[in-house]
């Protein structure tokens, strides 16, 4: 059973006195109890906007977000419903994303479910999700300014468990942090949802870093995603000139690799009325069928590219 | 003429702090030769900004520096406020890690890019002018000129990043220092600067010191590396050695934390 089903997403926004623009264009993903669901793409391909649809911070312009079969409703100014709660979030920055002037454990109690309890309990309960996220329990009297941001990452992600979640949303969640204290951070998100059969859909720009962590890989580009599939897979054998151009771009610490491959161009212009393969202008074996919008196929490693497609591939 | 262009010696900073001074950076030493890309790893914390920031005299005030400082056959002073400001641009110069916060949002490209030209050269409008369209040439920007009548929200991360490398080659300086100029943008975006770099140097002879907390992207860029760990220099050797036989137990960490090789238990 799926436990997070985006269907068909659509994400507009209207800038004064501009085009309308689509930045995310119809995609579909679904998360299952225990799995990891990588999302990868360059700044500007719609990653971030379709994270915030998927928690339920904003509304989208087409298509539906479902919790266990339940349609999830933008929050607005009301109170979240109960079932809602399972979708936390963690957000990139945790510098900002927790509140300086109060203690840990005044934010954490902030998310305790009502059901846990009172007083002693709930506390209790706080405590517990902190020493989860392998924190001491003296971490809670103490402020965001005394800890280190790995430290305040992992202070999040037990915010965001205290409210016993069954989705984890984590938009760049350690984009911000040093490699070592990545690393930790990364092991606890990992463990995490192994040990909870919680789900979690971890966005990254880091394609090396969605490898370690992923069961499921979907890249994106320009509001929709061109290829998806099991991580090793994927990572393996990609399919897609632009899943391809990524791996290529990542530094190797091999010293004969030589210097890594750039790719031409920047991402388009989401504002530009597109027509044929998005990525075609930027493509290096683009040809004639990119005129063309391909559609993702395939079964299990799916991707959306002429050249997999072998009737026209044959063509060309 | 000798190779050396910076050699940094016996180097130990330390800062004002609450209880009394605090160490900073404890004996670096670290050589550039001409032409050359040095790089500098380390996480937050390990001193290598505070190295780039003592070169350039960029410390808070109260910090106390020992050590020597030779630069380009001449020791820099930093008590010689004349000198150090003749060296800053023409000698040294700097890109920073964010480009949008190295750019001014509200003066167009053309004015933040010929001022200082203008100012410090003493080149008229319409030289500036061109200098600058070169400038960005270099920096392989497209359509120059359109660029210099445009504002840095008009520009992509990496774009901007060209911009500021151009910026800082204005007066053409022998050393760059590079703090971490690739790390707020995407791998795609992150492989055309190193690219840029490297044929910066090989073309022009301009020497970079490249300070990152990624070993990978050192691999293919730079000749020699010092690793930083609590304001030390921990290892220091040619980049390959460094890579294949890593010799301090930190720069095994910081290699085995690259999440290419490294794999989750599960």
């Amino acid at each position: 059973m799926s436990l997070l089903e985006l269907t068909d997403i659509a994400v507009e926004y209207r800038p004064a006195g501009r085009h309308r623009v689509r930045a995310v264009d119809g995609v579909s993903l679904t998360v299952r109890p225990g799995e990891i669901v990588g999302l990868v793409g360059e700044s500007g391909c719609g990653k971030s906007s379709l994270a915030r649809v998927a928690a339920g911070l904003s509304a989208p312009a087409g298509g539906d977000v479902r919790l266990r079969g339940q349609p999830v409703t933008p929050l607005g100014w009301r109170r979240r419903r109960r079932a809602e709660i399972g979708l936390q979030m963690v957000f990139q920055n945790p510098y900002s994303s927790l509140n300086p002037r109060r203690t840990v454990l005044s934010q954490l109690l902030d998310g305790v479910p009502p059901d846990v309890g009172r007083g002693q309990e709930r506390e209790r309960y706080a405590l517990g999700q902190l020493t989860r996220v392998g924190l001491d329990e003296s971490a809670a009297t103490r402020f965001p300014h005394q800890f280190s941001g790995g430290q305040l990452q992992r202070i999040a992600i037990a915010r965001a468990l205290v409210a016993r979640p069954d989705v984890l949303i984590a938009d760049e969640p350690v984009t911000a942090l040093d490699v070592s204290s990545q690393a930790q951070v990364v092991e606890v998100l990992s463990q995490l949802v192994r040990q909870l059969e919680v789900g979690m859909l971890f966005i990254s720009h880091d394609l090396a870093l969605v490898r370690r962590l992923a069961d499921v890989t979907a890249v994106m580009y320009l509001g929709r995603i061109v290829e998806a599939g099991p991580t090793e897979q994927l990572w393996r054998d990609p399919k897609h000139p632009y899943t391809r151009a990524l791996i290529e771009a990542i530094p190797s610490a091999d010293p004969d690799a030589g210097l890594p491959r750039a790719l031409a161009g920047e991402v388009g212009d989401p504002a530009a009325v597109r027509t044929g393969c998005r990525f075609r202008a930027r493509c290096p074996r683009a040809f004639a069928a990119c005129a063309d919008e391909p559609e993702l196929a395939g079964d299990d490693h799916t991707v959306a590219c002429w050249l997999d497609n072998d009737d026209t591939g044959r063509a060309a | 003429m000798s190779d050396e262009l910076l050699a940094v010696e016996n180097l130990a900073v330390r800062l004002p702090g609450p209880d009394g001074p605090v160490p900073v950076l404890n004996d670096v030493s670290l050589t550039v030769q001409r032409g050359q890309i040095v790089g500098i790893a380390g996480e937050s914390g390990s001193g290598k900004s505070m190295t780039a920031r003592t070169l350039l005299d960029l410390l808070p005030s109260g910090a106390e520096v020992s050590g020597t400082l030779r630069f380009d056959g001449a020791e820099l002073d930093h008590r010689d406020r004349k000198a150090m400001h003749a060296v800053r641009g023409h000698g040294i110069a700097m890109v920073f890690q964010d480009p949008t916060a190295a750019l001014h949002p509200m003066l167009s490209i053309g004015r933040q890019l010929t001022e200082h030209m203008r100012v410090h050269l003493g080149l008229t409008r319409t030289q500036a002018k061109a200098r600058a369209i070169e400038l960005l040439e270099q920096v392989r920007l497209p359509d120059p000129g359109r660029a210099l009548r445009s504002y840095p929200h008009q520009f992509s991360g990496g774009q901007l990043q060209r911009i500021a490398i151009a910026s800082a080659l204005a007066a053409r300086p022998k050393l760059l220092i590079a703090d971490e100029p690739t790390t707020a943008l995407d791998v795609t975006v992150q492989a055309g600067i190193l690219a840029l770099l490297d044929s910066l140097r090989s073309e022009f002879g301009l020497s970079v010191l490249f300070i990152t907390h990624d070993l990978g992207v050192l691999a293919s860029l730079a000749t020699h590396t010092c690793v930083f760990q609590h304001g030390r220099v921990v290892e220091s050797a040619p980049t390959a050695r460094l890579l294949r036989s890593p010799g301090h137990p930190y720069t095994r960490a910081l290699l085995a934390a690259r999440a290419e090789t490294a794999e989750v238990p599960r």
